[in-house]
C-alpha cells in the first residue's frame, strides 16, 4: 500500500505544473474567450457586461434589429475561407500523393534526401517563404517580368491580391504537412499486397481503387486535417497575398481586435472557428479519448 | 549457499489470487488460488499455455504486480510488503530488457552500482560473473553488439551478481535457436547447482520444462494441474489437460465391461481394450491415456490374442529416427502411433494391427478425465 | 505504358521540387542584385544590402538605403532569442514531465491529458492568440516579452510531449522493471536508465520548440507588446510597408541559418541512431 501512495505523489509533481500551467495559460483563456462571446460589444471598444447573442446572430447573417440590416457578408467570408482551406486541401494532395509514391520507389539514401528536402521548410521562417512569393507575383514580379519578356503579355498581370495567390501561398507552407503523413502511409504499405493483387487478375486501377487508395487513406485523411484546419484560420497568407480583396476569416478576426475593436464579435468568430475544428477532428479527439495507447 | 542445508518450504506461496479485468469488460483469473512450497535449492518450472497465470505469478513474486488475495514468503519473510528493488529476487527477462545505453560491463555491473559498492570489488565480481557465464572480456561493448545467446548470458550474469536468494526466469530461451536452447537448458541446469539457489523458470514449451527441472508445476487458467517431477508429469498425468499438454497421447473415453484380477476390459466405441485394473467395476466411465510410442507394429499374423488395435493407416510420415503413423480406428476415432523400424511398403489404406502392453495405459476414472491419476 | 508512368511520375515529382525551391532560390539569388528600385530586375551583383545591414558603409546613396532598420532588426532579433530560451526551457521540462507520467503510469484522466495536448497542436494559431490577448489584457498583465513566453509555451509543450511520448513508446518498459529489478531506487531508475534513454527526444523536442518560437508569427502578433516585437513579426511589418532590398537580404540570412540548423539536426540524429 505505501508504494501506491509514493506513486500518487510522483505522478502528481510530474502532472501538476503542466496541470497548473495548462490550467491558467490555454483553458482560462479560451473559457474567457467562450465568455467573450455572448457579451455586447461597448460603442468605443471595450465590452458591457449584458448577455449579448447577437454576436452569433451576426456571424449568419441576422442583424440585432437596431443599427444593422440582414446581411450576409460575414457568412459569404466564412464560406469562403472554408472554400479555399478545401481547395488548399485539394491542391497538396494532389501534389503530394503521387510524390510521396515517386519518393517511395528510391534508393534509400536519395530517399532520406527527398525527404529532407521536404521536411526543411519546417524548420525555415513561414513568413520569409511567403515573401519569395510575394517577389514573384506583385505587378514588377519575377513572373511578369518572364511572361513579358518573352512577349506573351504586354502589361503585367494582376497575380497578387488574388484568391489564386492566396491559394498558392497556402499550399506553398503546407505542403510538408500533407506530405508528411502521406508518405508515411505509402511506405508501409506492402509491395507484397500490390503483388498480391497483380497476381490475382486486378488491373493497374483496380489494384489502385480496391487496395493501394484504401490502405493508404489514413495518411491521407490526416494530412487533409492537418492542412484544412490551418488553412481554415489562416491569416497571414491572405494578408500579404490576398490584400484587401481576399479577406478570409482570420482576417476579419484580427480586424475585429486590432482595427474594429470589438473583441465580442472578434471572439464570436473565433468560437465558430473552434466548433469547425472539432468538428473536424472529433473522430480523433473521441478515438484518443478512449483508446490512450494509440495517438 | 549450497553449504546450508536446502530448507523445503523457502518458498510459500499461499491461496494467491489475481484477477485482471479485459477491455472488453471480462474477467480473467490469473492466479485461482494457488498454493505452492518451493525448496530453496530447488530447479522449479511453471508450466502452461499463455494465459495460464504462469508470467503473471512470476511478476508478483518480483513485486511487479501485487496480489489481490494471499500470501508469499520467502524464507519465512514476507515478500508483498517490499517494493521491487528492495526483494532478495532478481529476474531474467522473456527479452533480456539489456539497458540499451550502457556496454556490458556497466550492464551486468548495474546492480553493484546502484547498491554503492567500491568501484574495485565491482569490476572483480563482474568480471567473475561474465566468466560465470562463459562471456569473459567483453565488458566495453554494447548489447546491440552481441548475438542473441551472448545477450542471454549477459542478462544471467547481470541478475545472478547480486547473488540473489532466488533467480526468476520468464521464457529467457525462447528467442534463441534451437541448437543453442539446448545448449543453453545444460548451462542453465549446471549453473544452477553451482549456485545451490532456486531458480524459478516460466516456459510454455513442456520440452524444455522436462529436460530442466527438478519439479514441474502445471499451470491452467490460474489453478495447479498438477505438481511433480518430470518423471511423474509425463507418465503419470494428472488430469486430462495435462496429458494433452505435455507430449502427445492417445486419449479414448471408455466403460469398463469387466474386470478381475491384473486387467480390465474397457469399451471403448466398439473396440476393447485391455489395461491394468485400478479397481476399476463393471460400468465405471474411464479415460484412457497411451503415448503414441507404446504402439508397436506387428504383422497381422503374429498378434496375440487380445492386446492390438485394429486400425487402417492414413498417413505414415518420417520424422527422422522415428514413423508416426496416423491411422483410424474401426469406431472412427484417430489415433497416433510411433514406430521406430524401417518400413517399407506400408501404404495408406493398409488395415494394421497396432499391438500395446496392457500396463502401459494410463487410467484417469470419469470420462472427462479430471480425476485425479491412480 | 508502365515505363511512360514511371518517366511521368519522375517529371511531376521533379515539377514539385521546383515549386517547393525555386521561390527560396529566387530569393537569394536576388538578394544580390544591386537593382534598388525594383529588387526583380537583375542590375549588378553586389554583397551591398548586406554590408548595408551591418552598419558598413557602402556606395549605395544614402536614400536607397534602409539603415535605420539594423538597430530595430537587431532588437527584434534580441527579443527573439529570449523568448525561444525561456520558451523552450519551460516547455521542455512541462512538456517531458506529462509525456513520461502518461507513459509510465495507469490514471483515469489519460485521456484527458492527451487531448488536452493535442487540442494546442490542432488549433487555428489566431484562436489561441486572441484568447490569450483577452486573458492578457483582462487580468492586466502588460504585453511584452512575459506574456511571449507564456503564450509560445501553450503551445509548445505539447510538441515537446509529442515528441518525448514517441520516444517513450519505442522503449522497452521492461527495462525500468529490470533497473528495479537489480535493486535500484525509482529515483535511481529514472536518473541511470529512462533520463539517458529519453534524452535524444527530449533534446529533440527542445531544438523543435526553440525553431517553432523562433518562427511563430501568429500567436506572438497579438500578444506582443510595443517594444517587444519579435523578428518574424518585424520582418512581417516591414513587408507590409513595402518590398526593399535590405529584406531579401535579412530573408536569405535566416534561410542559411535555419538550413544550418535543420541539417545539425538531422546529422546528431542519424548519429544517435547509429550507436
Amino acid at each position: 500500500m505505501r508504494s501506491f501512495t509514493s506513486q500518487q505523489k510522483q505522478l502528481l509533481l510530474l502532472l501538476s505544473p503542466a496541470t497548473l500551467f495548462l490550467g491558467i495559460f490555454f483553458l482560462g483563456p479560451l473559457l474567457i474567450m467562450a465568455v467573450y462571446s455572448f457579451l455586447e460589444p461597448g460603442l468605443y471598444g471595450g465590452v458591457e457586461w449584458n448577455f449579448y447573442h447577437w454576436n452569433y446572430g451576426r456571424v449568419l447573417g441576422w442583424a440585432d434589429g437596431f443599427y444593422e440590416e440582414f446581411d450576409i457578408v460575414y457568412l459569404q467570408i466564412l464560406l469562403r475561407s472554408a472554400g479555399l482551406a478545401l481547395v488548399t486541401v485539394l491542391v497538396t494532395l494532389a501534389f503530394c500523393y503521387p510524390v510521396a509514391f515517386w519518393i517511395s520507389r528510391m534508393q534509400s539514401r536519395w530517399k532520406s534526401f527527398c525527404i529532407f528536402l521536404i521536411a526543411l521548410p519546417f524548420f525555415s521562417s513561414m513568413i520569409i517563404r511567403l515573401y519569395a512569393w510575394i517577389l514573384i507575383l506583385r505587378d514588377s514580379g519575377f513572373a511578369n517580368q518572364i511572361l513579358m519578356s518573352l512577349g506573351i503579355i504586354s502589361e503585367p498581370l494582376d497575380l497578387m491580391y488574388s484568391g489564386t495567390a492566396v491559394i498558392i501561398g497556402m499550399v506553398y507552407i503546407f505542403i510538408p504537412f500533407m506530405f508528411l503523413p502521406v508518405y508515411s502511409s505509402v511506405e508501409n504499405l506492402d509491395p507484397k499486397l500490390i503483388k498480391a493483387s497483380q497476381d490475382l487478375g486486378a488491373t493497374p486501377f483496380t489494384t489502385f481503387r480496391r487496395v493501394i487508395f484504401p490502405m493508404t487513406l489514413p495518411g491521407v485523411v490526416s494530412g487533409c486535417i492537418l492542412v484544412f484546419i490551418p488553412a481554415l484560420g489562416n491569416f497571414v497568407v491572405p494578408a500579404m497575398l490576398g490584400g484587401a480583396k481576399v479577406v478570409m476569416i482570420g482576417n476579419l478576426v484580427e480586424q475585429q481586435f486590432l482595427a474594429a475593436r470589438n473583441w465580442p464579435f472578434g471572439a464570436t468568430l473565433s468560437m465558430v472557428m473552434i466548433v469547425f475544428m472539432l468538428l473536424v477532428v472529433s473522430v480523433y479527439l473521441i478515438r484518443a479519448m478512449k483508446n490512450p495507447q494509440h495517438s | 549457499m549450497s553449504a546450508q542445508q536446502p530448507s523445503p518450504d523457502f518458498l510459500k506461496i499461499k491461496k494467491a489470487y489475481r484477477h485482471f479485468v479485459t477491455p472488453e469488460g471480462g474477467t480473467v483469473r490469473a492466479l485461482d488460488g494457488i498454493d505452492l512450497s518451493v525448496a530453496s535449492n530447488e530447479f522449479i518450472t511453471l508450466l502452461g499455455p499463455s494465459g495460464c497465470g504462469k508470467t503473471t505469478l512470476l511478476n508478483i513474486i518480483a513485486g511487479f504486480e501485487r496480489l489481490d488475495r494471499g500470501e508469499i514468503l520467502l524464507a519465512g519473510a514476507s515478500l508483498l510488503e517490499s517494493p521491487p528493488h528492495r526483494r532478495p529476487v532478481n529476474t531474467v527477462f522473456q527479452s533480456y530488457a539489456l539497458f540499451p545505453h550502457l556496454n556490458i560491463g556497466d550492464n551486468v555491473g548495474y546492480g553493484l552500482d546502484v547498491a554503492g559498492v567500491a568501484k574495485k570489488e565491482r569490476n572483480q565480481r563482474v568480471a567473475e560473473a561474465l566468466e560465470m557465464v562463459g562471456l569473459s572480456g567483453v565488458e566495453k561493448r554494447k548489447p546491440s553488439q552481441l548475438s542473441g545467446g551472448q545477450q542471454q548470458r549477459v542478462a544471467l550474469a547481470r541478475a545472478i551478481i547480486n547473488r540473489p536468494k532466488m533467480l526468476l526466469l520468464d521464457e529467457p530461451l525462447s528467442a534463441l535457436d534451437r541448437n543453442l536452447r539446448g545448449k543453453m537448458q545444460i548451462e542453465l541446469k549446471n549453473l544452477q547447482a553451482e549456485l545451490g539457489i532456486c531458480f524459478l523458470f516460466v516456459t510454455h514449451d513442456q520440452e524444455e520444462a522436462l529436460t530442466m527441472s527438478d519439479r514441474i508445476v502445471v499451470l491452467n487458467q490460474g489453478k495447479v494441474e498438477q505438481l511433480g517431477t518430470p518423471d511423474e508429469v509425463y507418465h503419470r498425468p494428472a488430469s486430462r489437460f495435462v496429458t494433452e499438454f505435455i507430449g502427445e497421447s492417445n486419449i479414448f473415453s471408455g466403460t469398463v465391461v469387466e474386470s478381475g484380477g491384473q486387467l480390465a476390459r474397457v469399451n471403448v466405441g466398439g473396440t476393447e481394450v485391455v489395461c491394468s485394473n485400478h479397481s476399476l467395476r463393471a460400468g465405471d466411465e474411464v479415460s484412457l491415456l497411451l503415448r503414441p510410442e507404446h504402439f508397436q507394429l506387428k504383422p497381422a499374423d503374429q498378434v496375440n490374442g487380445t492386446n492390438g488395435i485394429s486400425a487402417v493407416l492414413e498417413q505414415s510420415v518420417f520424422i527422422g529416427r522415428d514413423h508416426q503413423l496416423h491411422c483410424r480406428m474401426a469406431n472412427g476415432q484417430p489415433l497416433s502411433a510411433l514406430i521406430r523400424s524401417s518400413l517399407s511398403g506400408l501404404k495408406p489404406g493398409q488395415a494394421l494391427t497396432l499391438e500395446y502392453d496392457p500396463t502401459a495405459w494410463h487410467v484417469i476414472p470419469g470420462a472427462s478425465g479430471v480425476g485425479t491419476a491412480q | 505504358m508502365r515505363k511512360v508512368f514511371n518517366h511521368l511520375l519522375s517529371g511531376y515529382g521533379a515539377l514539385f521540387f521546383i515549386f517547393l525551391y525555386a521561390p527560396v532560390l529566387l530569393l537569394i539569388a536576388y538578394s544580390f542584385n544591386s537593382n534598388p528600385v525594383n529588387v526583380m530586375i537583375w542590375k549588378d551583383f553586389t554583397f551591398d544590402w548586406y554590408i548595408n545591414l551591418f552598419g558598413g558603409t557602402t556606395s549605395l546613396k544614402d536614400d536607397s538605403a534602409y539603415v535605420e532598420s539594423t538597430d530595430q532588426l537587431l532588437a527584434a532579433l534580441r527579443v527573439s532569442l529570449t523568448v525561444a530560451a525561456f520558451a523552450t526551457v519551460i516547455s521542455t521540462v512541462l512538456g517531458t514531465s506529462v509525456a513520461v507520467a502518461l507513459a509510465r503510469y495507469r490514471f483515469k484522466l489519460q485521456g484527458f491529458y492527451r487531448v488536452l495536448l493535442m487540442i494546442p497542436m490542432v488549433m487555428p494559431d489566431i484562436v489561441l492568440g486572441i484568447a490569450l490577448l483577452i486573458f492578457f489584457v483582462g487580468v492586466g498583465v502588460n504585453l511584452g516579452v512575459t506574456s511571449i513566453v507564456i503564450g509560445h509555451c501553450t503551445f509548445l509543450t505539447s510538441y515537446v510531449f509529442l515528441v518525448v511520448s514517441a520516444r517513450l513508446a519505442g522503449m522497452n518498459p521492461l527495462i525500468e522493471s529490470a533497473s528495479a529489478d537489480l535493486g535500484a531506487s525509482e529515483w535511481q531508475t529514472f536518473r541511470r536508465v529512462t533520463l539517458p534513454l529519453i534524452l535524444p527526444g527530449v533534446i529533440g523536442g527542445a531544438l523543435l520548440s526553440f525553431i517553432i518560437s523562433m518562427d511563430d508569427l501568429v500567436i506572438t502578433y497579438f500578444i506582443s507588446g510595443v517594444n517587444s516585437t519579435t523578428l518574424p513579426v518585424f520582418i512581417m511589418s516591414m513587408i507590409r510597408r513595402g518590398v526593399k532590398p535590405e529584406i531579401n537580404a535579412i530573408a536569405t540570412m535566416m534561410l542559411v541559418v535555419s538550413v544550418l540548423i535543420a541539417s545539425a539536426g538531422i546529422y546528431f540524429r542519424s548519429r544517435k541512431t547509429d550507436s
